[in-house]
């Protein structure tokens, strides 16, 4: 007989197991990506102030800032994509499963 | 009790019918990302060798302001490295699902083209410049591998 609270538990549980270890390794990038936009932000200043870069220079690429970052956004839209593709497949492989195992 | 069994039958035949029609469906799994394409990440690594090694070769063999540094002497490798860049847009853009990576792509190309332009029109480029536009490079490709990769963790 098909129990569907078992389906459903096995379905949270499949869930959870898939989003507890890649949201891990999605904080992780979303702190990388935080830590390089200080750095550009850091190495475009420094730049400036020695005379590297020209005012004009320095204000374009403070514009392109916001296309790298943008960029960034999307590597972590497709992560979270990831995520919910897997989730998702994962919960209807053991509805499967179980549907299966019943009709057997 | 007989209404509580028969509900219960019901619920069951309800959610087995409904697995069934799911199971019809399961050949098609939910997808929100194209494949992982492993020849797509190796010409992300290519591209991206390619603009770290002209920065590298200019800030080492040419200084500012002098003749070593001017445009002509780098004419060849903008174009080979935009057409890489072209490259990977188009085979990106082509696939389904794929709007994120197609968008980064084409983020590296428009700075591409604005990097050499400007190198075009001053006729010359500056230590700082090829600094920061060497580390934009590297991030916008640390991010556009990074999405590559994950479409292998979606399977």
């Amino acid at each position: 007989m098909f129990d569907i609270n078992e389906a459903v538990a096995r379905m949270i549980s499949e869930v959870k197991k898939i989003v507890k270890n890649d949201w891990k390794d999605i904080s992780g990038e979303v702190t990388d990506i935080l830590q390089r936009r200080k750095e550009r932000l850091a190495l475009l200043t420094d730049l400036y102030i020695k005379g590297e870069l020209t005012e004009k220079r320095f204000l374009s690429r403070l514009e392109n800032e916001k296309l790298i970052f943008e960029a960034e956004m999307h590597a972590i839209a497709v992560m979270k994509k990831a995520v919910a593709q897997k989730a998702a497949n994962a919960v209807i492989k053991v509805l499967r499963d179980m549907a299966k195992a019943v009709i057997r | 009790m007989k209404s509580s069994i028969t509900c219960l039958k019901m619920r069951s035949i309800i959610f087995l019918f409904s697995a069934a029609i799911l199971l019809t469906a399961a050949s098609c799994a939910v997808r929100l990302l194209p494949d992982y394409d492993a020849s797509l990440a190796e010409e992300i690594v290519e591209a991206s060798l390619m603009i770290d090694r002209f920065c590298a070769d200019m800030l080492e063999f040419s200084r500012s302001g002098t003749e070593e540094r001017a445009y002509h002497n780098f004419a060849g490798a903008y174009v080979e490295i935009e057409l890489a860049l072209r490259s990977l847009y188009l085979k990106n853009s082509v696939r389904p699902l794929n709007r994120h990576s197609t968008r980064i792509c084409e983020i590296a190309l428009d700075l591409w083209q604005e990097y050499r332009d400007e190198h075009k029109e001053d006729g010359s480029i500056s230590d700082g410049e090829i600094i920061i536009n060497r580390r934009y490079f590297q991030d916008l490709f640390k991010s556009m591998l990074a999405a590559e990769e994950w479409k292998e963790r979606a399977q």
